[in-house]
């Protein structure tokens, strides 16, 4: 790990601690999954830097942290980012709506295998809130790609 | 997102497997994982040690609301807490009161037992743990604990508020441990109708105030506000803590079972602290007046914290 990776390092952490943080029960199930987001970020920003092996670790370190079965997050990180790597010359030029799209799709991939693997290891019932995380990554992420566009510029970040 | 990074670009030549590939292998690992996690258990080592590195992200999101907590118990007014103090002096007055009378009846139970020739269980012993400020699954009922197994804590571990049984510890780490409450869906409690003795199996709906007994006959002896205690059937939970209370019985003359629904008695989302509980063991004849050791399950607690027996 050298000193150029603590933009990532940085931002990850704070995603990780956001996924757990308190919310009143009421929008507990409206937030967005910013792990993925993030990862989603960097994978689009720097391919050849941060890729399939980033997301299965930081997959992995959200299952412990979350208590979940190792390798249900794990998994979906790893699928979501590889849609990203596949098409990240196309996503990296696409204006801003229109990236926001791809990104809800990944989401809702993400999404759906999280809960693939909830209904396989234990009883999760199909609820319309399930969806309501994929609604809120469209409002998150542009807000967290200005944000951590804004961030690179302000370091002079440059591969 | 700036647009091109000029040693982004491809090389000519790739080297290593591609991309599908290595998707492919994560996947595969990951199901792997899955499975000696979920089926076999295996994964225990890998998850303590990660758990380790996991705990301070949990401990740095608790930490808002515990400054919070804090903020508002160190700038409280001074009427309100004199207040405060005056009415716990006045409920501990009342349980002394209460525990005379329980010296009494337990020195009673004690020689009865000894009569009977059966063995007298010994006094269960606490200990205080926080519970961390965290969500881990709007969809399962869990909770991430501040004690660990350097606290002596252990898997399987009881754990009761001040009104009843809140759940079970299900993962421990050596700093912090992970509880599923009675009421998740995957949960059920081994329970015992008080009034008349009839034992049945509680389970968790998903609904903090709301618990489903499947398993009671039309004919069933339950009426709506009995107490429900755990049975101590399955080694899980101690015999005789609260759990939950009867709150509606609808019998259907043309089904097996009626449908018997109770309320936890312990509060399940409200409180902040839980107790973790070392059941006493059985010991030879009469109690001892000392505390009891740490059971066998929860091994290496030989440096036991102070703050048991409160």
């Amino acid at each position: 790990m050298s000193a150029r990776h603590w933009p990532m390092l940085v931002s990850l952490l704070a995603a990780l601690s956001l996924e757990v943080a308190p919310l009143p029960p009421e929008l507990s199930a409206w937030r967005p999954p910013w792990v993925a987001l993030v990862a989603v970020y960097w994978a689009l920003s720097y391919p050849r830097r941060y890729g399939l092996a980033m997301a299965w670790a930081v997959g992995l370190v959200l299952d412990v942290l979350k208590g979940s079965v190792l390798g249900q997050h794990a998994l979906a990180m790893t699928v979501t980012i590889w849609i990203a790597l596949y098409f990240h010359l196309r996503l990296r030029v696409f204006p801003p709506w229109q990236q926001t799209m791809a990104v809800v799709g990944m989401v809702f991939v993400h999404q759906f295998l999280v809960f693939w693997v909830d209904g396989v290891t234990s009883a999760a019932t199909l609820d319309w809130r399930r969806l309501a995380p994929v609604a809120a990554a469209a409002l998150a992420w542009p807000v967290l790609a200005a944000l951590l566009d804004h961030l690179r510029v302000r370091l002079r970040m440059q591969t | 997102m700036s647009p091109l990074n000029p040693s982004d670009n491809k090389p000519l030549f790739d080297r290593g497997p591609s991309l599908g590939t290595r998707a492919v292998l994560l996947a595969v690992l990951s199901a792997a994982l899955m499975f000696l996690d979920h089926r076999e258990g295996h994964m225990d080592a890998v998850r303590g040690g990660l758990a380790v590195a996991v705990y301070p992200i949990r401990v740095l999101v608790d930490m808002p609301s515990a400054v919070f907590l804090w903020g508002r118990e160190s700038l409280a007014e001074r009427a309100r807490l004199v207040a405060a103090n005056e009415a716990l002096r006045a409920e501990s007055l009342r349980q002394q009161v209460h525990l005379q009378q329980m010296a009494v009846l337990e020195a009673e139970n004690a020689r009865l037992r000894a009569l009977m020739d059966s063995p007298a269980k010994l006094a269960d012993r606490v200990q205080v743990a926080e519970i961390l400020a965290v969500d881990l699954d709007p969809y399962r009922h869990r909770i991430a604990l501040n004690r660990g197994s350097h606290a002596g804590v252990f898997e399987g571990q009881a754990l009761v508020d001040a009104d009843g049984i809140v759940g079970q510890v299900i993962r421990v780490d050596p700093l912090g441990a992970e509880a599923i409450l009675i009421s998740d869906p995957s949960h059920a409690t081994p329970v015992e109708v008080v009034r008349s003795g009839l034992r049945t199996v509680a389970i968790g709906v998903g609904d903090v105030s709301r618990m489903d007994l499947p398993f009671l006959p039309n004919s069933a002896d339950v009426r709506i506000g009995d107490l429900l205690v755990s049975s101590g059937l399955g080694d899980a939970f101690p015999h005789g803590y609260p759990v939950a209370r009867i709150s509606r019985v609808d019998r259907r003359p043309g089904e097996p079972f009626a449908q018997v629904e109770a309320e936890p008695t312990a509060a399940l989302n409200r409180s902040r602290q839980v107790l973790l509980l070392w059941e006493g063991g059985e010991a030879e004849m009469l109690p001892a007046a000392t505390p009891a050791e740490p059971p066998a399950g929860g091994g290496k607690a030989a440096d036991e914290p102070a703050g048991g027996d409160p």
